[in-house]
């Protein structure tokens, strides 16, 4: 030892820092010591708060444009089923641009998706055949199954299991600035040739005669295949055997919905928002929109001035009525950590008969937002409570839904090559019947190797 | 001392440099200079190979089976790549690509030089439009994708406005197969412009000023000034500029995803946009990844051939 550090133990009057860290050691020691001696009533006392304490948590994902309503309602919809199972607690998520976003496939491919979360029937296929929808027969009763409107339990169906429980429908309709037509005399159209009349009679330098969309996604297959139906086509047969798209009907759709853009130059190539949002008419941007009865309620809240009309989409002279409904639905996920808990709770949340069930989904549809019911029970509370007695909504139950088909389920290579034919027709130059046989050739070349569920 | 005695022996070695006991300088203060050089460098290396490297691997590794992101992967062995060929969306990408690239990295070098020669001059009120023409960088490419969405629309828009009062037609822009990409690149070109300013504007801040006076002095005019001076010694600058721009290029993704989403028609359906919706919407993560990977090799082909012809001088 040097003289230096002679000194400096010498100059020591306090504790070593050895001395230091022997003693904290032991300080530390004895404390977690002495917790660990007190741990066995420390956990056997709370024992019983932990079976009424949640144990499992669920995510569970909704979209994020919600309103202020409609948050609340999945708020409150997610504290009560603590009270239905007290051991599960429910993590509501808001995702923006749920559609657009890859969050959702992302979260999987992460492993880390959601337990209950919701998609619009366009998407059914995607996720029952990556494996990730899981059947809810077993925590449905047959009351349960039967209280689905006709049809509705087909479309949530895949080879007899059902795979999501829809929970509200939304019909597509044609709109129209009811002012405006008053003004020029004219009325509602309900066929094609009246639609384009109209459109050009009530087309001005800022306003469109007709808004139909024109971004390519999922949205504007879904607005335009009620239009291929209506004269008696389809995009694929029903045994998903061959596309039917290029049948005269689906050249025909095709054809139209190019014309009203290039031909009669009644719809602009493109609007400052999407088709879906009603401000474009409300704001008069246009005479006349394609949209969903989603507006109805947009329309009271954003522009109770506005008067708006509500009509079937036409139809063509020789064709039939014809609309689609879409909406969205609860799907369970395979992947869950709690596959069991989560189907229970995505079938608490969108089915059931008794009155607490069918209350909760009559609160969705007829109160956060103005829609049908998929379901006979909450519909008769609809009924009951005048719902459908206020126009528009009287129109969407009498006239647009008896003529509604569910939105097609096709996988997104059938959507691609749909979507390809109506980009073609309204801004690559090309025919409805060139453009139609394009898409059957496509279709008809990816059913060859198809082997997932229809 | 003595170890600094040992290293004297080696007269061909430049000043400075220490003698390399292995992979360690073997002087004590080099060694230490060195370390801490690779300790600064150490996070970001380690950033690069976590967030970059390990991922473009994975990609590389996943573009050789069929994956929806979720199930089992199935060994396709090439399968994405010769899918690849024969897919004419993804042909048609590239094609998008290219003239993107073709438009926008012209455009911009022209912009972003004439703003820079301009700017660098001492005319009034010279900071306000630099910070002017600096701002939209600072800006989000969704921002300025939803405003210039906003410019561009055929109702409402400011663009045909003016068109209007200048009593030209109106045009449809992004909602035109052939005037959308061509609008793309003008907002592209928008947004990016002051960066490259600044970035020609140090470029030219560096060269001295005795080479114009002496120019001066010789007759020559600001033509010759420029042909003669500036443009030759702006080459790095220049190289800089065209080898980060060609890359961007391939890379375009957000201003097509706020506001064309590939459409009208595909005329926007880039490369990239096109590998995402491959993913995130068809659950083609196999084959996206392949397409990646064809899109890097075919950047690194890219810049090897830049720098190729820049070495060997046939672009300056």
């Amino acid at each position: 030892m040097s003289n230096q550090d002679t000194t400096r133990t010498a100059q020591r009057t306090g504790p070593s820092r050895k001395d230091f860290l022997i003693k904290a050691g032991a300080i530390a020691a004895g404390a977690v010591g002495a917790a660990s001696l007190d741990a066995g009533p420390a956990l056997a006392a709370p024992a019983l708060l932990r079976d009424r304490a949640p144990q499992i948590t669920l995510q569970y994902w909704q979209l994020g444009n919600l309103t202020p309503a409609q948050l609340t309602y999945w708020r409150t919809l997610s504290a009560q089923y603590s009270k239905v199972r007290p051991n599960v607690k429910v993590q509501l998520t808001t995702i923006p641009n749920y559609t657009a976003s890859n969050k959702l496939t992302a979260s999987f491919a992460a492993g880390v998706g959601p337990d209950v979360f919701i998609i619009s029937p366009g998407d059914l296929l995607r996720y029952v055949n990556n494996g990730i929808a899981q059947p809810l027969n077993k925590y449905l009763t047959a009351a349960d199954m039967n209280d689905f409107l006709p049809g509705v339990l087909q479309a949530m169906e895949v080879h007899g299991n059902v795979y999501y429980l829809k929970y509200e429908m939304e019909p597509m309709a044609l709109y129209y600035d009811k002012k405006l037509f008053a003004e020029k005399g004219l009325k509602p159209p309900t066929t094609w040739d009246e639609m384009i009349d109209v459109a050009l009679k009530l087309k001005g330098p800022r306003r469109a005669g007709i808004a139909i969309e024109t971004i390519p996604d999922y949205y504007q297959n879904f607005t335009f295949y009620p239009f291929i139906w209506q004269g008696g086509g389809n995009v694929i047969d029903n045994a998903w055997t061959h596309a039917e798209i290029a049948s005269p009907a689906g050249a025909a759709a095709l054809q139209l919905w190019g014309d009203l853009i290039h031909k009669y130059k009644v719809s602009p190539p493109k609007f400052i928002v999407r088709t879906f949002d009603i401000s474009l008419l409300a704001r008069g941007f246009t005479a006349m929109q394609l949209c969903g009865i989603w507006a109805v309620a947009t329309l009271r809240q954003l522009f109770p001035r506005f008067e708006a009309g509500v009509v079937p989409l036409p139809h063509p002279t020789n064709g039939h009525p014809q609309t689609t409904f879409g909406g969205w639905g609860f799907v369970a996920s395979s992947r869950s950590k709690y596959p069991e808990e989560a189907a229970r709770f995505a079938v608490w949340l969108g089915a059931g008969t008794d009155k607490a069930s069918a209350r909760r989904g009559a609160d969705w549809v007829a109160g956060a937002k103005t829609d049908l019911s998929p379901r006979k029970s909450v519909t008769a509370i609809q009924t009951e409570e005048g719902f459908f007695k206020k126009y528009p909504l009287d129109v969407f139950h009498n006239q647009i839904y008896p003529t509604a088909q569910p939105e097609p389920r096709y996988t997104p290579e059938i959507v691609q090559a749909v979507s390809k034919a109506i980009q073609a027709v309204q801004f690559g130059g090309v025919s409805g019947k060139s453009a139609a046989a394009t898409a059957a050739k496509e279709i008809n070349a990816y059913l060859k190797t198809y082997r997932g569920a229809h | 001392m003595a170890e600094s005695s040992k290293e004297q022996p080696l007269p061909a070695m430049a000043p400075g440099i220490g003698r390399r006991k292995g992979f360690l300088p073997a002087n004590r203060a080099r060694r230490q200079e060195w370390l801490i050089g690779y300790l600064f460098l150490l996070p970001d290396a380690l950033g690069l190979l976590l967030f970059l490297g390990l991922p473009a691997l994975f990609a590389v590794y996943t573009s050789f089976f069929s994956w929806n992101g979720v199930q089992q992967r199935v060994f396709v062995g090439l399968g994405n790549y010769t899918a690849m060929l024969g897919d004419p969306l993804f042909s048609g990408s590239l094609k998008v690509t290219v003239l993107y690239m073709a438009m926008f990295v012209p455009s911009l070098f022209i912009v972003s030089l004439g703003l820079a020669l301009l700017l660098v001059q001492k005319i009034r009120l010279r900071l306000l439009f630099r910070t002017a023409f600096f701002l939209p960088i600072v800006t989000s490419g969704v921002i300025v994708g939803l405003i210039w969405n906003f410019m561009y629309d055929p109702q409402v828009g400011v663009l045909n406005y003016i068109l209007e009062t200048l009593h030209l037609p109106d045009q449809s822009w992004i909602g035109d197969a052939h005037s959308a990409l061509p609008s793309l690149v003008l907002t592209s070109v928008w947004w990016n412009a002051g960066y490259y300013m600044i970035i020609f504007m140090a470029g030219l801040q560096d060269i001295p000023r005795d080479y114009y006076e002496a120019a001066h002095i010789d007759g020559a005019n600001r033509w010759q000034s420029f042909w003669s001076i500036t443009w030759p010694l702006l080459k790095p600058t220049r190289f800089f500029v065209v080898v980060v721009t060609v890359l961007s290029s391939f890379q375009v993704f957000d201003l097509v995803y706020i506001m064309t989403q590939g459409g009208p028609d595909y005329a926007t359906n880039t490369t990239v946009y096109y590998i995402y919706d491959q993913a995130f919407h068809f659950d083609k993560f196999g084959y996206a990844s392949a397409m990646a990977t064809a899109l890097f090799i075919i950047l690194i082909v890219i810049t090897m051939i830049q720098i190729r012809l820049q070495r060997s001088g046939r672009i300056e």
